[in-house]
């Protein structure tokens, strides 16, 4: 004997429902737009108003902490040459450092100069490391930390 | 000679190895040769050979520092420990590749001994395909990622190379662990699914096989499942953010065979009881082994946007590309010639059986699998998408019909002369929304599942069985929802109280079961309730191995549902003052500062305390290794109870004032997810002991 006609309507009923909501739904603040910081200095109007993820190398010498308060750095980053000033406040991952890389989740200011942040991600300790810098820092170079 | 000309000789024979033993292999299956096998097989012992001596040569080489080596020069240092020294070994890419080869080719020389005799006629097959897989692997060694590469002759020039040492966020117990239980879960699954294709080949379909490795992917799934937690526990008491899973491609990797097994060990059930699902259990192990390959190549060549940072590859990422699609061409096809072979002995009869909630079981642990998988995937696959749909109009109109890039977006970069589209990543409040529900539905059907007859149940015994769960899942649900707001003054949410009803619901499916089970077993016989307790597991350590499986999911997802409840505070604290955390207070007690030999540390004292009394003290830290200056690590320190944890990681201190800042957590529940995973290893390690005669 065979599963009963209503059944197999029912299952497929709920089947195709859970397709349509997965197809239909909407996904959320999890999906972010990720950009390069050059471009959000090129066209900040197109990306006020709406939480996006910028990424770029903190600059050598920007970072500066203020004391007392409940984090709260400012540094700024860079990419292809352009740079964008970041406002910081949540505690950073241990491998946030100057040169280092780092995608930070936030908005622009209404001036569109400031990227206001409090999530960030630095490159994490994972332990494959880009080949190219093994062959270009040599043997007694310490490599940027890029693991 | 160097050892470096030694590893390379030694790989390189390797590399010869596996393709002399795939290629003997497929002559002996196709001569049904016996001596060419014995050749094979011998040819398998061999390979595990070489590769163990390759790697002890790579061993050796950090012991002994040989910094002529590029892999050891970047991964060693002289003052590392002696453990570090040797798990250095896998703690890179080339290094983990080489990893990889020697346990896989130990699986396949146990595989292949411990399966000599049952499957005879599949051996040949199953040497060839793992062969084959081995040779792929030693490949990427001899002409990619050779871990035993020196430095270039230039370099000599250069004073006495030093080692750069590994990341210190990498020198923790954990870490030692994690990685290597990873691979194993990861690379035995090519055993289940080289036999998987053997049987395929030969024709000899039937459960036999499958029987067989069921034990096989019992292993990968409990060694899958505590590499995950030992990454979870080890990010959650090293990077100090407070959690441990971020839903990140590195993390996913691992879960999504993870999935995939758990699917199979429960649907193979069906086909040895019920001789259904022959197709669906191929798949499945096909799909294993395919996302374990899937995984490695998201994680080694970069072609996902990660915070774990690997170097992009684009040789690597088409080396896998094509292996991927070649392993997918070849076993779909094979299974499409098989098919007729694999006809179902039986027909689903009715939803309410327990067929049909092990059905449904797998097709939500398949969802979540290629769900992830996907999502993990997505962001890479729009972009390249978007690369030729910048060439291509056909392509551009189809992906503005599907809602991937925006028509009026487009067009307005294109006018401006901006690149046409933004490339997006896929966070974890996406992951967490559609995998709640999921997570959900799946604690329900672990209570149904056991508790629904085969075949057909009737109205009655659904009655019987399900009325208290019912009842005690309503209360706890109740009770939860009440108390939650009592605590923690925040109404809860529908996800919430689903989960602790849930929970209640399931585990007292549970408990009837062994209450059942342990009444007839004392019924006429005068048995303490522990022996009868323990008579009852070990004479059907299957099943209620299974039950001790579903209890410590129960207690996992209880834990993950205090999730919903956690408390994060950042704060700016000075010597003396308090603040206030869930039920407990935290006081400031001032500095410590302090080295060793290998770091510079800076603690924090902080008193915890509980209606006025101390509990607890912690004392979270910033360490600084010598090796790396530059980068302090934060060490986190937690008070532990069954309750919750209080969780501090603190960010910067003022060395005169003592002022400090921190992040504190209150975490409740959390120490269940660890408990609940404990339960589920030891449920699985007593699985793993079943006797094969013994039925489910």
């Amino acid at each position: 004997m065979a599963l009963s006609l209503g059944s197999k309507i029912g299952i497929g009923a709920v089947v195709l429902g859970a397709i349509g909501y997965l197809v239909f739904s909407d996904p959320g603040e999890g999906v972010l737009e990720y950009v390069y910081a050059e471009k959000v200095v090129a066209t900040p109007e197109a990306y006020q108003g709406r939480t996006i993820q910028v990424h770029g190398t903190v600059v050598e010498g920007t970072i500066s902490k203020k004391k007392g308060t409940t984090g709260d750095y400012r540094f700024t980053i860079e990419s292809a040459g352009e740079r964008l000033a970041v406002h910081f406040t949540n505690i950073p991952p241990d491998t946030f450092q100057e040169g280092g890389e780092v995608v930070l989740t936030g908005r622009l200011s209404e001036s569109g100069e400031l990227f206001e942040s409090d999530e960030m991600s630095a490159k994490c300790p994972s332990k494959y490391e880009e080949e190219d810098s093994v062959k270009q820092d040599g043997p007694a170079g310490i490599s940027p930390s890029r693991t | 000679m160097t050892i470096s000309t030694l590893g390379t000789v030694t790989i390189l024979l390797l590399f010869l190895l596996t393709l002399a033993t795939a290629s003997m292999a497929a002559l002996a299956a196709h001569r049904r040769s016996e001596r060419l096998l014995e050749g094979a097989t011998a040819g398998m012992h061999a390979i595990f050979g070489l590769a163990a001596l390759a790697s002890a040569l790579l061993v050796y080489a950090f012991l002994a520092g040989d910094y002529s080596i590029q892999y050891v020069q970047h991964n060693g240092h002289p003052a590392m420990p002696i453990f570090y020294k040797v798990t250095a070994f896998w703690g890179s890419l080339d290094g983990s590749l080489l990893f990889w080869v020697l346990l896989l080719s130990l699986f396949s020389s146990l595989a292949i001994r411990a399966n000599a005799k049952r499957h005879r006629e599949l051996i040949p097959h199953a040497v060839m395909v793992l062969a084959i897989i081995l040779a792929f692997f030693t490949a990427l060694l001899v002409f990619l990622k050779n871990p035993f590469n020196p430095f270039l002759i230039a370099d000599a020039s250069i004073p006495a190379p030093q080692g750069k040492g590994m990341n210190p966020l990498l020198q923790n117990p954990y870490m030692i662990c994690h990685p290597p239980s990873l691979y194993l879960g990861m690379v035995s699954l090519a055993v289940p699914y080289a036999f998987g294709m053997a049987a395929m080949i030969t024709g000899n379909v039937d459960a036999q096989w499958q029987r067989s490795m069921r034990r096989w992917v019992l292993f990968s799934w409990l060694f899958l499942g505590t590499g995950l937690m030992l990454g979870g526990l080890w990010a959650y008491e090293e990077l100090g953010w407070g959690g441990y899973w971020a839903w990140d491609p590195v993390e996913n990797a691992g879960l999504f065979p993870w999935l995939t097994c758990t699917a199979f060990l429960h649907s193979v059930m069906v086909q040895e009881r019920r001789g259904m699902l022959k197709v669906w259990n191929l798949v499945l192990v096909i799909a294993s082994f395919w996302l374990t390959i899937f995984g490695t190549f998201l994680t080694r060549s970069g072609v996902v946007q990660s915070v774990h940072a690997f170097g992009e590859d684009p040789q690597l990422a088409w080396t896998f590309g094509i292996f991927m699609v070649f392993i997918l061409i070849v076993s779909f096809g094979l299974l499409f010639w098989r098919l007729p072979l694999l006809r179902s002995r039986n027909e689903l009869e009715s939803v309410l059986s327990r067929e049909f909630a092990f059905l449904l079981n797998n097709w939500l642990f398949l969802l979540a699998a290629f769900f992830i998988a996907g999502a993990t995937i997505y962001p890479t696959l729009r972009d390249w998408t978007g690369i030729l749909a910048t060439d291509h109009e056909w392509l551009r109109e189809i992906t503005f019909s599907v809602g991937m890039f925006d028509e009026k977006d487009w067009m307005a970069n294109m006018a401006a002369g901006r690149p046409a589209y933004d490339r997006i990543t896929i966070g974890p409040s996406f992951y967490n929304k559609y995998m709640v529900p999921v997570g959900l539905a799946l604690v329900f059907l672990t209570g149904v599942g056991p508790l629904v007859a085969w075949r057909k149940s009737s109205t009655e015994s659904l009655v019987k069985q399900f009325l208290m769960p019912l009842i005690v899942g309503s209360v706890s649900a109740v009770v939860a929802f009440v108390a939650v707001d009592q605590i923690h003054d925040v109404s809860m949410g529908v996800a919430g109280t689903t989960c602790f009803g849930l929970c209640g619901f399931t585990m007292w499916t549970i408990i009837q079961e062994f209450y059942r089970g342990v009444s007839v077993r004392r019924r006429g016989r005068t048995q303490s309730v522990l022996d009868a307790f323990i008579g009852l597991i070990t004479r059907a350590r299957r099943r209620y191995g299974g039950y001790i499986v579903h209890l410590g999911m129960v207690l996992m997802f209880f834990g993950w549902a205090g999730n919903a409840y956690d408390i994060e505070r950042k704060i700016s604290i000075s010597p003396g003052e308090k603040v206030s955390l869930g039920p407990y207070e935290i006081r400031h007690d001032g500095t410590v500062a302090s080295e060793d030999w290998q770091k510079d540390m800076l603690s924090v004292k902080f008193t915890v305390l509980q209606r006025g009394e101390v509990v607890d003290e912690l004392t979270p830290a910033k360490w600084w290794y010598y090796q790396s200056p530059d980068m302090p690590t934060t060490e986190v320190a937690r008070h532990m109870t069954i309750g919750g944890d209080a969780y501090i990681s603190i960010d910067d201190v003022d060395m005169t004032t003592g002022w400090t800042r921190a992040n504190l957590y209150y975490n409740p529940l959390v120490n269940w997810v660890w408990l609940g995973f404990g339960i589920m290893i030891m449920g699985g390690i007593i699985c793993i002991g079943t006797t094969r005669t013994e039925g489910a």
